[in-house]
């Protein structure tokens, strides 16, 4: 079979297909080959040209919610910067978006308007780092959007930025598998995959498991699995002891056949830099819980240049 | 109930196609025409069905994983331990966890009869209504807004909930469709649970949440904080796992009562994992002794609510 060619399963003329693509539940079951002049239609040309000039596009999912998504988008992207890349981090949790604040921007930085679209707000730290986020656009206020204003403005944030020349993009998801998962993993051109945040507990796996299959079901290679909250090193002894049982991300990994890329304990200092605004990676680069991200950061690197 | 509030600008935009029941800004809305909402359509239905439950209780996070549908789940099974009878909507369709945390079979699924769905009886007590009980384990769910709106009415409007004490929503993070749609389709919300975790970064989604329930007219019943405190096993130093004290610092700001702490502990964990909520499972832990009050909470603001 050539491989452009699928076998029909089921004729694609639907009563209800309105050939409004963009805005479609069934986009990753739809097998009209239609469906991909989407991205020639509204705005994704844009997206394309934005960011054309973007090396690497990965995205940070969960699926639940409160697994360090956010965490881990922050100080990965951090620890990448540290390596000498240029990073941006969008933020696609318009309800509760918490980058700013683990950038320490919140409030204090906001989105401007230049002649070529949205310009990004920098960190503060001095890594160049960009960031994106609806934090910056409304700090205090109560966001809620429907379906139709999310899609819009993952539109706006990846077709109307003015990204510039960059090394990685790294996209930080909402907890679920619905409006913001899916229209990012539908609009956003040439994503080099996804990496899942899970915690150790069984009954989380089922929500990172959704949410790797919906990955899979969007055609994105999923980079692998991180398991957050693995553990605590406690502040005064040095022990490490679980306060979740362990292994269930490995464990999901296993079973779904993809990369484990490592696990992350907590730590007080974990904690402390969240809550004050300076990623851990930066401010205590000798703590156990950094060399395990920078780790992850060196596997991930490794994944995805495999591709290549 | 007066409708006089002060105009804070025209009702009449330009988006408004008089379809409150789809309206991201029914809450923010001036306009009395909104209330004609509540007599129209699918409210009716639900308010029919609904008028066997006593009352409604919405459990709200704003952030994920701070605990939401173990709050729900503990409270519906202390709540049947006092011989009440309760029922948990599971609104969190994505990836619904109530199921699980209650130690339904995998293969159970929910039945449809004569007056509509029939919710899943568990062991503990609790009836329990989930698109977990619906769909399998690999099956991804993908809804935008309308299809939750109209899952959200269904589960409201056609559901055989028989006479209920007490009907639980568990509600997701995000402050927008399902929160939005539950605060808008159950009528008379009694009251409104708040969970959240210790670290500052996570008290601005709480806050947002509290203002959303305010906007809604639901009263707050208070605030849990989960995660809490614990000790090592090893010095047995006190410590916070993630940082400390800011739920109650945020409930004081706000102005609405501070319920507790649960400390994080693997019991609680393993409880959950196993399907075994912990109130029933261990009554004598201290995890318990704090639902118990949480609990008695809810009891006291929903029987006082109704004099």
């Amino acid at each position: 079979m050539n491989q452009d060619e699928r076998e029909v399963m089921n004729i694609n003329v639907e009563l209800r297909c309105d050939h409004k693509c963009e805005n479609c539940e069934r986009f990753f079951d739809c097998q009209d080959p239609r469906k991909w002049e989407v991205y020639k239609r509204r705005r994704m040309a844009n997206a394309i040209k934005k960011m054309a000039k973007i090396k690497h596009k990965v995205t940070i999912s969960g699926g639940k919610g409160g697994v360090g998504k956010s965490t881990v988008s922050v100080n990965l992207a951090t620890a990448f910067a540290m390596m000498g890349k240029k990073v941006t981090v969008l933020d696609q949790d318009f309800d509760g978006s918490t980058i700013p604040r683990m950038f320490g921007i919140q409030g204090k930085a906001k989105l401007k308007y230049g002649a070529k679209g949205i310009i990004p707000a920098e960190d503060t730290l001095g890594l160049g780092m960009q960031i994106i986020s609806m934090g910056l656009v409304y700090p205090d206020d109560v966001v809620t959007m429907f379906h139709e204003m999310r899609r819009a403005t993952t539109e706006e944030f990846l077709a109307n930025v003015d990204y510039g020349e960059r090394d990685y993009l790294i996209v930080d998801l909402p907890p679920g598998t619905s409006s913001d998962a899916c229209n990012l993993l539908q609009y956003i051109p040439e994503l080099d995959g996804t990496v899942t945040v899970t915690v150790p507990p069984v009954v989380s796996q089922l929500a990172a498991r959704k949410a790797t299959l919906l990955s899979a079901k969007a055609g994105c290679k999923v980079l692998g699995i991180i398991e957050n909250m693995s553990g605590y090193i406690c502040g005064n002894c040095g022990k490490e002891f679980d306060f979740m049982k362990k292994g269930g991300g490995k464990g999901l990994a296993e079973e779904l056949g993809v990369r484990f890329l490592g696990s992350l304990p907590l730590h007080p200092e974990v904690a402390e830099s969240c809550d004050e605004g300076t990623p851990f990676v930066l401010k205590y680069p000798e703590n156990p819980v950094s060399e395990k991200m920078r780790e992850i950061a060196h596997r991930l690197e490794e994944e995805i240049l495999l591709k290549e | 109930m007066s409708f006089e509030t002060e105009l804070k600008k025209l009702n009449v935009t330009e988006g408004c196609n008089r379809k409150c029941e789809d309206c991201e800004k029914y809450f923010e809305c001036t306009s009395p025409y909104k209330e004609y909402f509540k007599e129209k359509g699918i409210l009716q239905f639900i308010k029919e069905n609904l008028k066997t439950v006593k009352y409604k209780v919405v459990v709200l996070g704003g952030k994920g994983g701070v605990g939401k549908s173990m709050l729900a789940v503990n409270l519906g099974a202390g709540l049947a331990k006092r011989g009440k009878k309760v029922a948990i909507l599971d609104q969190v369709y994505d990836c619904p966890a109530v199921p699980l945390m209650l130690g339904v079979p995998e293969n159970a699924r929910l039945k449809i009869g004569d007056k509509g769905l029939i919710p899943y009886s568990t062991e503990w007590g609790v009836d329990v209504v989930s698109t977990g009980l619906v769909l399998g384990k690999d099956e991804v769910i993908i809804w935008f807004h309308d299809m939750k709106r109209n899952a959200t009415e269904e589960l409201l409007a056609a559901v055989d909930y028989g006479g209920l004490d007490y009907l639980i929503a568990d509600i997701p993070a995000g402050t927008s469709s399902e929160t939005v749609n539950i605060l808008k389709f159950l009528p008379d919300v009694t009251g409104a649970l708040i969970i959240t975790v210790p670290s500052g970064v996570s008290q601005n989604v709480a806050r947002k949440t509290i203002y959303i329930t305010k906007q809604a007219s639901v009263p707050v019943i208070g605030v849990v904080e989960n995660m809490s405190d614990t000790e090592c096993p090893y010095c047995h130093e006190a410590i916070s796992i993630i940082s400390r004290g800011a739920g109650e610092k945020m409930s004081r700001e706000e102005g609405v009562t501070f319920l507790g702490r649960i400390p994080i502990s693997l019991r609680v964990c393993e409880s959950l994992d196993d399907g075994e909520p912990f109130v029933a499972k261990y009554p004598q832990s201290d995890e318990a002794k704090l639902m118990n009050k949480v609990i008695d909470a809810v009891i006291k603001h929903c029987e006082n609510s109704q004099l």
